[in-house]
């Protein structure tokens, strides 16, 4: 599960370097080419959304063991979830973003897969 | 009455009562039912409504509570009637097309089930493409979600047999899966939408106070929402910062 390049940032921020990119090291199928991905390259999101029944405290757990992030990641992502009404958690390619919806699911979260093109970019 | 769970040497712990575990036994059963009786597959002629469990109401004979217990997986299935059809290519593009699978009509179950692809802006007009992405998107990954939820179910069924209840963090991890499919299910039935809808239920904490089906239903969902808190909540500190 740890082959995506997470972004942090909403949307990603088209000038991050990779070496910002957190967990840019440390996926499991890391590729060679990581470093020189961009947004251009991992175009799909995705996007979990907030809903009154999921509560606080799974919603940061699932971020942190799923996705690996921080606590202090997971929780803002998760505040910005339930303020917000979504976050991006995660971008990348296709695949890699269909299998983190899917496993979203399987958490019970809602999440879905968004397409860059789809906002204009 | 049941102990919160807690992180051990052992694993993850609680204590809870025979009757506290049966009834979790049965609400994830009725969970896996739910997910079975949705499986689009096969498109074979109505199976005649399973007797004796459809008018699980608090005027039957039984225990009103264990009624509406029992009574949510059948709920489903009267809802599942008229779904059948939800095979095959679906609106858009004839059978050349990608598989595509509609949503479930049973809100419940399609809150277990979600979409995976949703409209994105106003901008995106209604020509159906986001619909048509939902279905493709439900094709591909539906029934292994399925699989994967009816597994955790599984496993915490498994895990109900003795008290006190000690999980391993695998099994753990499946079993918080599992109490918030049940948890989901149980806030179709209640109409949780908003998060007045939930304060709403919230409130709703005395035992002595369950009259009806909507207040059985809320105190189960508070029941489930607080043993889900307590197994997060322990398997967080397993985590690093």
């Amino acid at each position: 599960m740890g082959a995506m390049v997470w972004c942090s940032q909403v949307p990603v921020p088209p000038g991050a370097s990779p070496d910002q990119v957190p967990g840019g090291s440390t996926g499991l199928l890391e590729r060679p080419d990581a470093a020189q991905l961009t947004v251009v390259d991992r175009p799909w999101r995705v996007i979990v959304w907030n809903d009154p029944v999921n509560l606080m405290s799974y919603v940061s757990y699932v971020f942190r063991s799923y996705f690996g992030f921080s606590r202090e990641k997971a929780d803002r992502l998760m505040l910005q979830v339930h303020q917000e009404g979504k976050a991006i958690v995660a971008s990348g390619q296709r695949e890699e973003a269909e299998r983190h919806v899917q496993a979203m699911h399987g958490y019970g979260l809602w999440a879905t897969l968004q397409h860059e093109t789809g906002e204009g970019a | 009455m049941a102990r919160a769970f807690k992180s051990t040497p052992k694993g993850f712990v609680a204590d809870l009562e025979r009757a506290e575990r049966r009834l979790l036994r049965t609400l994830f059963e009725d969970v896996i039912q739910l997910l079975d009786d949705g499986r689009p597959e096969p498109p074979a002629a109505p199976a005649a409504p399973p007797a004796g469990r459809t008018d699980a109401t608090p005027g039957s004979d039984g225990d009103p509570f264990w009624d509406i217990v029992a009574g949510l997986g059948p709920l489903s299935q009267v809802q599942q009637t008229g779904t059948a059809a939800d095979v095959g290519p679906g609106p858009g593009p004839g059978p050349t097309a990608a598989p595509y699978r509609p949503a479930p009509a049973d809100p419940a179950l399609a809150r277990l089930l979600p979409d995976g692809v949703v409209g994105q802006a106003p901008a995106d007009g209604d020509d159906g493409t986001a619909d048509r992405a939902a279905g493709e998107f439900r094709a591909l990954t539906e029934d292994a979600v399925r699989r994967a939820k009816t597994q955790d179910l599984q496993r915490a069924v498994a895990a109900l047999q003795a008290n006190p209840v000690v999980l391993s963090e695998p099994e753990a991890v499946s079993f918080s899966r599992a109490l918030n499919d049940v948890r989901l299910v149980l806030s179709s039935r209640l109409g949780i939408e908003t998060e007045e809808d939930a304060e709403r239920v919230h409130d709703v904490d005395d035992w002595s106070d369950a009259t009806d089906v909507e207040s059985y239903m809320a105190l189960l969902y508070n029941f489930t929402t607080w043993l889900l808190e307590t197994l997060t909540v322990a398997l967080s500190t397993r985590l690093p910062d």
